[in-house]
């Protein structure tokens, strides 16, 4: 659909390569106490597109799209039944050693860190096992420190942290080896909204000045239509769009979700459609390329007794959904 | 592979310093790390070492005898345990159960490496040894063995043999969680476990075709029995020798064919469940 042939042509700064990838991962499932079934279950389904130098993807899908199994393809963990995944140039699990000298990972529900020791001590630890040489080590640790915040529990142990320092001290050591393409599956997870501002400055910042090349996985449109110039919209182990975001809200629309908190019935909206209650809030649609902020916030500013008032975009399912009926 | 050994080394060093880091960061957790490690060790052996002092010997050896055996038991145990007993390296099914087995893969440094680095605790891991050599240099010294550059050797041999065939089993067993991690994430300590429990009691007497099996299909004897027998006694069939090499060579192949094939199934099906609990716990 849209760029993806386009995308996937090889040039020599190709960093990312999938080519016509399949993973499927076969099931035994339980029909009677004696009785098992064989089930097929694809998690990417002839998958093709190319990352090249310098860019930043956003790689995103509702859970269960088969964006964690591509993100362990790109790690070697994973060896796909069809097609080719190539970084630099290499097959990952034939040549793991050398593509993760270049190659920073960051699973967002796993930690890289040594539970029961200071957090300094994972990044001693990683200057060791990556043969991270003195110069570079001191370079990268004081950035991190600075742009992260780190120095602030540099010396507690990991085990003691909080989410939100938890998640920027394994971007910190992901990035500790001044990795040329940056993996990172869900790494906003659990943040506050600080620390995901925090974050997201900070990837943009090391892909601007240091054209690190970042593919991001993420359920949240917001975060990614706010952290990469290219989506890359995967949909039950297909890609459903690979483009930018503009593109996809030419295809699928600019909806965005207001959610409303009054006492009572759910007020008219003028300009927005009423979607439902949901935990205690009322949801409303509005296209944005028809009305504006301004006529909306006029509308709410019009409400009695509005006790709270959030915006955002559209779920992912939703904009996938979208973009299937507006393509039929 | 001159880089290899260098990068060993220095692993090692690594792994060395976190160790004490870790043991003197909290001196009330050293003390109670060093004192259940104590009381473990004693009480596990205690009951034999107290029926051969009772009777004067059990299973065909002296109390002097058993003495040594369990020393030797220890000395070697202590070894294995310093080199390999930190995050889960001997009970490595824990790790390939756990989904763990992803951190090791995005590391550059090879898999055997790895677990040839990362479980070295010279520190916190080596009361056992401590212990062992206490035991073995008390027996030795009360009955009266003449040392020579050959026992030595002898010595340092079974004691290799000991390390490669726990870890061996280990690796067979545990290779198992590659296909049923749930079932099978602790199949390696029971293995160890059950090494431990039975290596320390001497066999002598047992059916021929038990003494067999401890011998052969589950190495229990040659562990710990054996040696201490050849290291005692000059037994002169020389099978002594070559029988613990031969089988430690069949389990350490088994072992690298499991592994290898697990980490294949692994490419394709990964580990559908993950425990975060320090990744390495």
């Amino acid at each position: 659909m849209s760029n993806t042939a386009v995308n996937a042509t090889k040039t020599w700064d190709t960093v990312v390569e999938l080519s016509h990838v399949t993973k499927y991962f076969d099931q035994k499932r339980p029909v009677s106490l004696f009785k098992r079934e064989n089930h097929r279950v694809y998690a990417l389904n002839d998958v093709s597109f190319t990352l090249r130098k310098g860019e930043f993807a956003a790689y995103a899908g509702p859970n269960g799209a088969g964006k964690s199994t591509t993100f362990k393809l790109l790690s070697g963990m994973l060896k796909p039944q069809q097609g080719e995944v190539r970084l630099f140039g290499m097959e990952p699990c034939a040549s793991r050693i050398p593509v993760m000298r270049r190659t920073g990972i960051l699973f967002g529900n796993r930690s890289e860190l040594w539970w029961d020791h200071p957090v300094r001590a994972s990044f001693e630890w990683k200057k060791a096992v990556w043969d991270i040489d003195d110069a570079t080590y001191d370079r990268i640790s004081a950035e991190m420190k600075e742009l992260l915040g780190i120095d602030d529990f540099w010396n507690s142990f990991a085990r003691e942290l909080s989410l939100g320092q938890r998640m920027r001290a394994n971007l910190a050591l992901t990035l500790l080896h001044d990795p040329e393409l940056v993996l990172l599956d869900e790494p906003t997870l659990g943040l506050d909204v600080l620390a995901k501002r925090q974050m997201i400055e900070f990837l943009k910042k090391i892909n601007r000045e240091k054209q690190v090349t970042i593919l991001v996985t993420s359920h949240d449109m917001d975060d990614l239509t706010e952290m990469a110039n290219r989506i890359l919209l995967l949909s039950g182990g297909s890609l459903a769009f690979d483009g930018k975001y503009d593109q996809l809200v030419q295809m699928a629309g600019d909806n965005r979700i207001i959610k409303l908190i009054v006492p009572g019935e759910a007020p008219a909206l003028e300009g927005a459609v009423y979607l439902g209650r949901e935990d205690g809030r009322h949801l409303y649609r509005y296209d944005a390329s028809q009305t504006t902020a301004q006529q909306i916030f006029g509308a709410i500013s019009r409400v009695p007794d509005v006790q709270d008032v959030e915006l955002g975009h559209e779920a992912v399912e939703q904009v996938i959904a979208r973009l299937y009926q507006n393509m039929l | 592979m001159a880089d290899n050994i260098r990068s060993i080394f220095r692993l090692y060093r690594l792994y060395a310093v976190m160790d004490l880091k870790w043991l003197i960061q909290d001196w009330t957790n050293t003390i109670i790390i060093l004192v259940s490690e104590s009381l473990q060790t004693l009480s596990s052996m205690a009951g034999v070492l107290l029926l051969a002092v009772r009777f004067g010997g059990v299973g065909g050896l002296s109390a002097d005898e058993v003495l040594f055996l369990l020393g030797f038991y220890e000395l070697a145990h202590g070894v294995a345990w310093m080199i390999f007993g930190n995050y889960n390296i001997a009970h490595i099914s824990r790790r390939i159960g756990r989904g763990q087995v992803d951190h090791m893969l995005i590391q550059p440094r090879p898999l055997w490496m790895q677990l040839l680095t990362e479980g070295f605790m010279p520190f916190s891991g080596s009361f056992g040894l401590i212990l062992g050599i206490v035991l073995t240099v008390t027996a030795v010294s009360r009955l009266h063995i003449a040392l020579s550059p050959l026992w030595v050797l002898m010595l340092c041999y079974y004691i290799l043999i000991h390390i490669v065939l726990r870890l061996a089993q280990s690796a067979m067993y545990g290779s198992l969680a590659f296909w049923y991690p749930v079932a099978c994430e602790e199949i390696s300590s029971t293995i160890l476990d059950m090494n431990t429990q039975v290596a320390r009691f001497p066999l002598f007497g047992l059916p021929s075709w038990l003494m067999a099996v401890f011998h052969t299909v589950l190495p229990i004897g040659l562990l710990a029995y054996l040696p201490a027998l050849a290291l005692l006694r000059d037994l002169g069939i020389h099978v002594e020798i070559t029988l613990p090499f031969i089988v430690a060579g069949v389990f350490v192949t088994a072992a690298v064919i499991l592994f290898q094939k697990g980490l294949k199934h692994y490419e394709q099906y990964s580990c559908q469940r993950y425990k975060d609990m320090g990744h390495r716990c």
